[in-house]
């Protein structure tokens, strides 16, 4: 996929062709509402976002210049989407973690798998949720950042509006946090 | 072994997966995806309808600007029109030859008590003569005007005096006392400036006829450009022109 092909797809949009829109939407759907999820820890918040987020990709159609990759245009939106959210909701975006019960409800079924490989990776999941919960916000924003958008340090710092530096030490901090929570789980 | 620095650079640009293993196939509802795409559709129809009536973006300027000029033109066209140029009057009418008769000569004699108009009469305003520059009043005048006179017909004698021209005007402020009639008279000096003469005798002398009707004086004036007498055309062309201000053409036309 490319980035300036997202960029000529938006641009196709602006004047008009609802297929482009199409395409962009199926491309990025899934890691923004990943992003959006892990964010706020709230199917109704995250469905609430991704749907502002998605309504301002199409109010600034027309304004919208490819001078950077259409996937930092749109985390940056869906990042300043949630910072927003937390702003009118005056929760701290930092820390709450999710319980195991919200965690299973999120996780899709799958009947054909066999039960004890969807047990194991099931737990394995639900860890990983609970680690990365249990990070920072500020981190936990570079990390998801990093890992669903595809985007470069350089661009989660543009983002997130930190320098470079920042950003590869809250990478690097969220990493560390990350590896040593499921460690000392699966130990 | 690797150091954690390298995993984490590893990590960094994508060549290594810390957490191999874990998948969070999270993917939105499909009623959230059809609510997007419905939004994104009727965004382009609006656009679309919006299309329809705009035009381009210079246009809403230029009709304004010319909304403007064309009300300005049509103010200054009605609400204030030009002075409408003075057309000469001309009429047409018959033009009839003037004949002078002589004056009727009285053949019977009046009565004694109402004597005939004399056929000689004095000079104009009855008792001033402005003839060699000097305004000479009879003092011997009656109220009228007329002098005193015995009655009857005007001798001769006085009839060649008021046809001859005098020779010499008297000196201004002098009385002067008739031999014949012994009327005294006072000269008073009225002698107007140089070059009045003249106007003076184009004031007393009537305006030729043809400048009674346009067209009769624009054919006049044709006639002395025809017959060569350029100068006696152009004076009576300026003072066509000076009564017929508005007459800014040559009548050549």
């Amino acid at each position: 996929m490319s980035d300036d092909e997202d960029a000529q797809l938006m641009l196709a949009y602006a004047r008009g062709e609802m297929r482009a829109f199409e395409t962009l939407y199926s491309r990025h759907r899934g890691a923004l509402y990943r992003y959006l999820m892990r964010q706020s820890r709230d199917g109704e918040v995250a469905n609430d976002l991704f749907q502002e987020v998605w309504s301002r990709v199409i109010v600034n159609r027309a304004r919208y210049e490819p001078r950077a990759k259409f996937r930092t245009f749109l985390f940056t939106l869906a990042h300043n989407c949630f910072i927003d959210h937390c702003r009118r909701s005056k929760c701290r975006p930092a820390g709450m973690g999710i319980d195991d019960a919200d965690a299973a409800d999120l996780l899709p079924a799958d009947a054909e798998q066999l039960p004890d490989v969807r047990l194991a990776r099931d737990e394995a999941t639900q860890r990983y949720r609970a680690a990365l919960a249990s990070l920072p916000a500020e981190q936990r924003d570079v990390y998801l950042l990093h890992e669903e958008s595809d985007l470069s340090l350089e661009e989660i710092a543009r983002v997130t509006g930190v320098g470079a530096e920042t950003a590869k030490s809250r990478l690097r901090y969220a990493v560390g946090k990350l590896k040593a929570a499921l460690a000392v789980t699966e130990a | 072994m690797n150091r954690p620095d390298d995993e984490f650079e590893d990590f960094l640009t994508r060549r290594k997966h810390i957490f191999r293993g874990i998948e969070d196939p999270l993917e939105p509802p499909d009623g959230l995806d059809r609510l997007v795409l419905h939004q994104a559709r009727e965004a382009v129809e609006g656009d679309h309808r919006q299309r329809v009536y705009r035009g381009p973006r210079w246009a809403a300027p230029l009709a304004i600007a010319a909304t403007l000029v064309l009300a300005l033109t049509v103010i200054l066209q009605v609400g204030m029109p030009a002075k409408p140029e003075p057309i000469p009057e001309v009429t047409v009418q018959t033009v009839v030859q003037r004949l002078d008769y002589p004056a009727a000569r009285a053949t019977q004699a009046p009565p004694a008590n109402n004597p005939a108009p004399a056929e000689v009469s004095p000079p104009a305003q009855g008792a001033a003569d402005t003839s060699g520059g000097s305004v000479v009043v009879e003092l011997d005048a009656d109220a009228t005007g007329t002098p005193a006179r015995t009655g009857g017909f005007v001798s001769e004698e006085e009839a060649a005096r008021y046809a001859r021209a005098p020779a010499s005007a008297p000196a201004a402020g002098v009385v002067v006392e008739d031999p014949v009639t012994g009327a005294r008279t006072i000269v008073a000096d009225v002698s107007p400036p140089p070059g009045e003469a003249e106007r003076a005798v184009a004031r007393a002398t009537p305006p030729p006829v043809f400048r009674g009707d346009s067209r009769t004086w624009l054919a006049e004036i044709e006639r002395l450009r025809a017959a060569g007498k350029d100068a006696q055309a152009e004076a009576e062309y300026a003072e066509y022109k000076r009564q017929h201000r508005a007459y800014a053409v040559s009548p050549d036309r």
